[in-house]
């Protein structure tokens, strides 16, 4: 009996072992994947973006180096970026088109551009420059001649040095200004650089079991465990409708990827699956790049579709206006088309919608462009936008003849096949991806169909059966009087 | 020839009273019933143990063979020997933590007779979990609302027949038995902190061997 026990617990005790054995489940680094539908795994998808070319210093007449870059920006003609010692403006070749570095200041002194990050050039091609060192927003313009100097706005109190990182300025010319160190949200300022209010504040949650251990843990440890703290915005983009893209940096934060609406409220949808844009959706929890996507960077375009830049895994992700995610790309490592320390994503204009990545550590500028399976999408996802869905299907269909696992084209095609009447095929394509909602307005169509089908028949079998029976039963009944009329 | 007809048969009546007469009888009148079941030695533990794998099996079926409108996980991805031993595990531990319980607070039920209340409650929950699997391939999201009211029916039915079940095998009056159950529901915690401790601290053995291991390889190989 002794050793029966013993055994038994020696084998549970290697079952909970084996149950133990950390899985992985990542897909690797550098090529595109899906989420799947109903359980979390990931699908292999085609590769979404290659690279065009890759720039480097020598490839700019006139830049000695490309350390420090920071933010970038890109307006319909021109792409600007920010380096140690100057705001680079390159045209859509990446011919130079000038470097911002010496200007002269307000007071008519000889100044230099010293550590720029976020960039914001308006439609009247006025070019806003946060300085976080110097604690000032530098506005040019566009013959990148200094007009204004934005130092700590009138009316804000800050407990630490006011460092905006990021701008952008709406069609009123007011500038959301997210700063180092100001938890509260992102600095509404108006034109003269009077502080508004604080756009869009965060929330921070705190769960019970944390409360209890604080309440129990001594000053000692107290001290040892981070500040509960509202996480900082990390980048912002505005749209042509003026809302704001977000990013906050996803630890303890339900939504990491906001859009916000005049008020400040978030706007951003769930996609139909009940997720909310967070990059990775599942992620090691051991090891060197464990936890969630640490989001750095958010560009839009005019269409709905936004990317966010995961600076944890290099990657990006790519969505449509439903927050469905598209595709991804990037991944760590020095080769081509992977980075080693990605600071900024932008758009590039026009029918291409080529993406360009500044990578701080390896000093470059990539310049990618997408594969055919993206411009399927892109494309699909362009025509939805407009409201031609008709139009889209043959581009949801391209890409789904490229990839199987395209969760988003089954969608888009599947809930076309409904309104088309095809109730059959819609139920083949949703059922795939398990779309419920869809799934049964299909099936009901199928359902009423069968119904009025075989309802006919089946009701006339149904009472011929009952009229027979009673026939027979009626027979059998007259025969056993029969008998008892002889008896 | 002639044993082996009255054998099937007795078979066969066997199998319609302990599979069905008796649990109806069980639902119709569960103070007798259960009883019975102390008293008089009524019910099987055989039939139990079936009705066990029965629910085991119907939980399986309701997440791999559901209608695709209330499909939520891809059935690919179930792992089916995971989701029975979970159903065994939690009734187990539930009979286990009661077991527990009621042998300190002068509970006149044996493990075996727990057992059987537990089985006997599910019974109703066994054969509506059937039918939502089948109602789930003729209704739409919209008229959901109908099996969800069969899955609600049926656990409420455990919690009833449960109580009562057990409030008759124990010997006690209404409120000892409530607090038998909270009590159950103390013990329950407590088994399941233990079992994640050793959970958790066999993971740091195993993760500490596999440190070893590396450390081994790497240097000697």
């Amino acid at each position: 009996m002794r050793k029966l026990i013993k055994t038994s617990m020696l084998l549970l005790l290697t079952g909970i072992m084996v149950l133990l054995t950390p899985l992985t489940v990542l897909a690797d680094s550098s090529s595109n994947y899906t989420f799947g539908s109903g359980a979390v795994v990931y699908r292999k998808a085609p590769i979404a973006y290659e690279v065009e070319k890759v720039y480097h210093a020598r490839d700019f007449e006139g830049m000695d180096d490309l350390s420090e870059l920071a933010g970038m920006f890109v307006t319909e003609d021109s792409v600007f970026v920010s380096t140690a010692g100057a705001v680079l403006v390159l045209d859509y070749d990446f011919n130079v088109r000038h470097i911002l570095s010496d200007y002269t200041d307000l007071n008519g002194n000889a100044a230099k551009i010293n550590g720029p990050d976020g960039i914001f050039v308006t439609d009247d091609g006025l070019i806003y420059i946060c300085e976080p060192a110097q604690e000032h927003i530098l506005v040019f313009d566009s013959n990148y001649q200094l007009i204004e100097s934005f130092g700590k706005p009138e009316g804000l109190d800050l407990d630490n040095r006011y460092q905006p990182k990021r701008i952008v300025v709406d069609s009123l010319d007011r500038m959301y200004v997210i700063a180092t160190g100001v938890y509260d949200g992102i600095l509404e300022i108006n034109s003269d650089n009077k502080f508004q209010r604080y756009f869009g504040t965060t929330t921070v949650s705190i769960s019970v079991m944390e409360i209890f251990f604080r309440a129990i843990a001594s000053e000692a440890q107290l001290s040892r465990q981070a500040l509960i703290l509202p996480t900082e915005y990390t980048s912002m983009t505005i749209n042509d409708k003026g809302f704001l893209y977000t990013t906050i940096q996803t630890l303890g934060v339900e939504d990491p990827v906001r859009l916000l609406n005049v008020n400040g409220d978030n706007i951003m949808p769930e996609n139909w699956e009940g997720d909310s844009p967070e990059g990775d959706t599942s992620y090691a929890t051991q090891g060197n790049y464990a936890g969630p996507s640490t989001l750095s960077y958010i560009d839009c375009n005019e269409y709905g579709m936004y990317m966010i830049l995961d600076s944890k895994q290099n990657r990006i992700f790519t969505y449509d206006s439903a927050s469905n995610m598209l595709f991804v790309f990037g991944g760590r490592g020095d080769k081509d088309g992977c980075f080693l320390n990605p600071v900024s994503i932008r758009w590039m204009g026009g029918e291409s919608n080529r993406v360009i990545i500044a990578d701080r550590l390896a000093h470059s500028i990539t310049v990618m462009k997408p594969t055919n399976y993206a411009n399927a999408i892109f494309e699909a996802v362009r025509l939805e936008a407009e409201g031609d869905r008709v139009a889209a299907v043959p581009y949801w269909q391209q890409a789904l003849a490229m990839n199987n696992n395209c969760n988003v084209a089954k969608d888009a095609l599947g809930r076309e096949l409904y309104w088309e009447g095809d109730y059959k095929g819609s139920q083949e394509l949703l059922g795939e991806i398990l779309r419920n909602d869809y799934y049964s307005k299909a099936f009901e169509k199928t359902r009423e169909g069968l119904i009025r089908t075989y309802a006919p028949a089946a009701v006339a079998i149904l009472a011929v059966l009952i009229v027979a029976l009673m026939f027979l039963r009626r027979r059998r009944r007259l025969k056993k009087g029969g008998y008892n009329a002889d008896e | 020839m002639q044993m082996n007809k009255v054998s099937w048969k007795s078979l066969k009546d066997n199998i319609i009273y302990e599979g069905f007469r008796f649990p109806l009888y069980v639902i119709s009148n569960p103070f007798k019933a259960f009883s019975d079941i102390k008293y008089e030695k009524k019910g099987s533990v055989k039939a139990c143990t079936v009705f066990m794998i029965i629910l085991m099996i119907v939980t399986v079926m309701r997440s791999s063979y559901v209608g695709t409108v209330f499909l939520t996980k891809d059935p690919r991805y179930v792992n089916i020997w995971i989701t029975m031993a979970g159903v065994l595990v939690q009734t187990l531990l539930l009979v286990v933590a009661n077991w527990s319980v009621t042998v300190l607070i002068d509970g006149s039920g044996s493990f075996k007779e727990i057992f059987m209340v537990a089985m006997y409650a599910q019974y109703p929950y066994m054969w509506l979990s059937g039918l939502y699997i089948i109602l789930s391939h003729v209704l739409s999201l919209d008229e959901g609302a109908l099996l969800n009211a069969c899955l609600t029916f049926g656990v409420v039915c455990i919690a009833f027949y449960g109580f009562i079940g057990l409030v008759s095998v124990h010997g006690f009056g209404f409120f000892k038995g409530i607090a038998s159950v909270l009590l159950t529901v103390v013990a329950l915690a407590i088994i399941v902190f233990v079992i994640l401790m050793l959970v958790s601290m066999s993971g740091e053995l195993v993760s500490f061997l596999n440190t070893l291991y590396n450390e081994i390889v790497l240097h000697y190989f």
